[in-house]
This record gives C-alpha cells, sequence and structure tokens, in this order.
C-alpha cells in the first residue's frame, strides 16, 4: 500500500505550495501518474481524502491523469505503448529500447481560489 | 478561480535528499547496494553468505529495514559489523530520510561498502530512490517465472538481478531460462547472478563483482 506514502508526499508538496504563495483554498490538483509507477489511482485518492481532513487542503479534489508507459526503439525508433508485458519493440524486435513515458509522478496544475 | 502550472515531482524531497545521502557517502568513498525482494527470497540469506565472504578483505556497513522486529538485524549483528535496523511501523519501504538518520549512527570512517536490505516488498520500494549506487533485485526460483512481468516498475529500476535458491531446481518446474527471458524482457541491461545462500553456490562470482565494482 505505498498509495499512502504518495498521498502524504502530496499533501507536503501541495501545502509548502499553499504556504509560499498564500493560497486561501486549493480547489483541485490535476496529477500525472505514468503507468510503471504501479500506482492504483482508487486507493490514491482514498488516501488522500483521509489525510487531508481537518488540514488546509479539505476539500481539495485529486484529478488523476493516467500516462501510459511509451517506449522508443533505439534501432528503428518506432514509438510505441507497452501492451501485454513486451517491452520489446513491436516494428524490429529490437529489446533495446528507451522509455519516454510512463514513470510520472508529477503534480502538474493547482486549481486554487 | 486561477490555475497555477506547477510541474513538481511528488518525490522531490525524497529524491533531494537521497542526492544529499549519495553525496555524503561518496565523499566518505563509500559504495552502497539497495538490496529489493519479496518478503523471504532471501534477502538476509544473502547478505549473510557475502559478508562471510567479504568480511576482513573490506569494511562492511549493513542498513536493515523491516515493518516490525529486530529479528534481521540480530541476524547481521553476530559478524560483528556496523548494523542499523530501522523498523518503519508499518511503511511497505525504506525512503531516503529513514536512510539519512541510519547513517548518522554510522561510523563512516569504518564503512566502505553499505548494504541497505529494504522492506520486503516488490511494489512500493521501487519509487524510493535512497541515495544508492546500485540497485539490486532478488528473486527466488519458488516465486514464479513470470515474476519480471508481474512487477516490471522494480524490475526496470534494478541494476542487477540475483535468482536465489537454485538449489530448490530439481525439485520445482521453474524454468531459469523463462525468468531471464522475461527480465531482460523488461530491462535489457540487467546483470544477472544465479545464488544459493544455502549451500553457497553463485556466492563467489557475486562477491567478486562487488569487490570490482567498490574498487572503481
Amino acid at each position: 500500500m505505498h498509495e499512502f506514502g504518495i498521498a502524504k508526499n502530496i499533501f507536503d508538496a501541495v501545502s509548502e505550495e499553499v504556504k509560499k504563495r498564500d493560497i486561501s483554498r486549493v480547489i483541485s490538483i490535476k496529477l500525472e501518474v505514468g503507468k510503471l509507477t504501479a500506482i492504483i489511482p482508487s486507493a490514491l485518492e482514498f488516501c488522500f481524502e483521509t489525510i487531508i481532513k481537518g488540514t488546509l487542503l479539505e476539500g481539495s479534489k485529486l484529478d488523476i491523469i493516467d500516462i501510459p508507459l511509451k517506449m522508443k526503439c533505439k534501432k528503428c525508433s518506432h514509438i510505441f505503448e507497452v501492451k501485454d508485458y513486451s517491452y520489446n519493440c513491436p516494428s524490429c524486435e529490437n529489446s533495446d529500447c528507451e522509455m519516454i513515458s510512463g514513470d510520472e509522478l508529477l503534480i502538474k496544475k493547482l486549481e486554487i481560489e | 478561480m486561477k490555475i497555477i502550472e506547477l510541474d513538481k515531482k511528488v518525490l522531490k524531497r525524497n529524491d533531494e535528499i537521497a542526492e544529499e545521502n549519495r553525496k555524503a557517502l561518496k565523499q566518505k568513498g563509500i559504495y552502497v547496494f539497495n538490496l529489493l525482494s519479496s518478503p523471504g527470497a532471501g534477502k538476509t540469506s544473502i547478505l549473510e553468505r557475502i559478508i562471510q565472504r567479504l568480511k576482513g578483505r573490506v569494511d562492511i556497513g549493513v542498513i536493515v529495514g523491516d515493518v516490525q522486529t529486530d529479528n534481521d538485524a540480530k541476524r547481521i549483528n553476530k559478524y560483528k559489523i556496523q548494523t542499523v535496523q530501522i523498523i518503519t511501523n508499518g511503511a511497505c519501504h525504506l525512503d531516503s530520510e529513514m536512510v539519512k538518520n541510519a547513517i548518522k549512527k554510522i561510523d563512516l570512517n569504518n564503512v566502505k561498502v553499505l548494504f541497505i536490505e529494504n522492506v520486503g516488498n516488490l511494489v512500493c520500494p521501487s519509487n524510493f530512490d535512497l541515495g544508492e549506487d546500485i540497485r539490486i533485485v532478488i528473486m527466488s526460483t519458488t516465486e514464479g517465472d513470470d515474476k519480471p512481468l508481474k512487477y516490471p516498475p522494480m524490475f526496470y529500476s534494478a541494476d542487477v538481478m540475483i535468482i536465489n535458491k537454485i538449489d530448490l531446481l530439481p525439485h520445482l518446474s521453474c524454468n531459469m531460462d523463462e525468468i531471464k527471458n522475461n527480465a531482460l524482457k523488461i530491462n535489457p541491461k540487467l546483470k544477472i547472478f544465479k545464488t544459493s545462500a544455502v549451500d553457497g553456490t553463485g556466492i563467489d562470482g557475486l562477491c567478486d563483482w562487488i569487490m570490482e565494482k567498490i574498487k572503481k
């Protein structure tokens, strides 16, 4: 259940901004979550709601955007989404590919009042 | 209503402290290995074997993470090397701050290699950089050949994979080539070792490689 630890980190990171920027209320937090982080959005939302009760972020919503795991083949430059556990290039079967998206865990935007 | 563009990493603070750890340890000339696996794959047993081989050749320090009990630290303490137990009290992974606090309890002038035994878990620890130089994931022959495919973040982020409990192979339907292929599918750069912490097979090769890394 690492969602709790992640939710706590989101809480700390956003709270820091709220204090620094003197924000009165955060309506929503737009969060990019890459597939490779193995985070379950519903569990993360649940943990976040639990953590923010009675705090300056109470009532803030998490808006989670799933980012697909995409790789680029180093041989033929083909860009593909990893599906069915295959990390090899579907075009040329090369196994040496680099990740171009999928490990994000990023607070993209805050919607504030 | 207003929008603030933030682009802030959720684990920014963890990453920053991990970087501080890495710098502080590097300054002291200490090489750091983060050992990860599911519970019961053999992290502590392999660590004991490594200590038996390397003690006297290099100064070793160990940080052991567990959800509860200091049983693993007691096992390591037998070898009279510096050991710090972190009990996470429920947290399923170590983070860089826990390691930072643990490092304070170690006499860094008398350590050349530091092993951090993470909490047994193949999901959560993969997100948390601790400041290590090398990440070693251990899986055992009893866990299913498709383990790397089931836990891609861990195998993707690792530098080394140890397949442990090879002494049990005659009793299992485990296919070593299948494990290897599955792991390399996720991470073609993985260096792979095969060991038995029970009879010691493969530990010499692993220790030679560790010594080479430390010397560099």
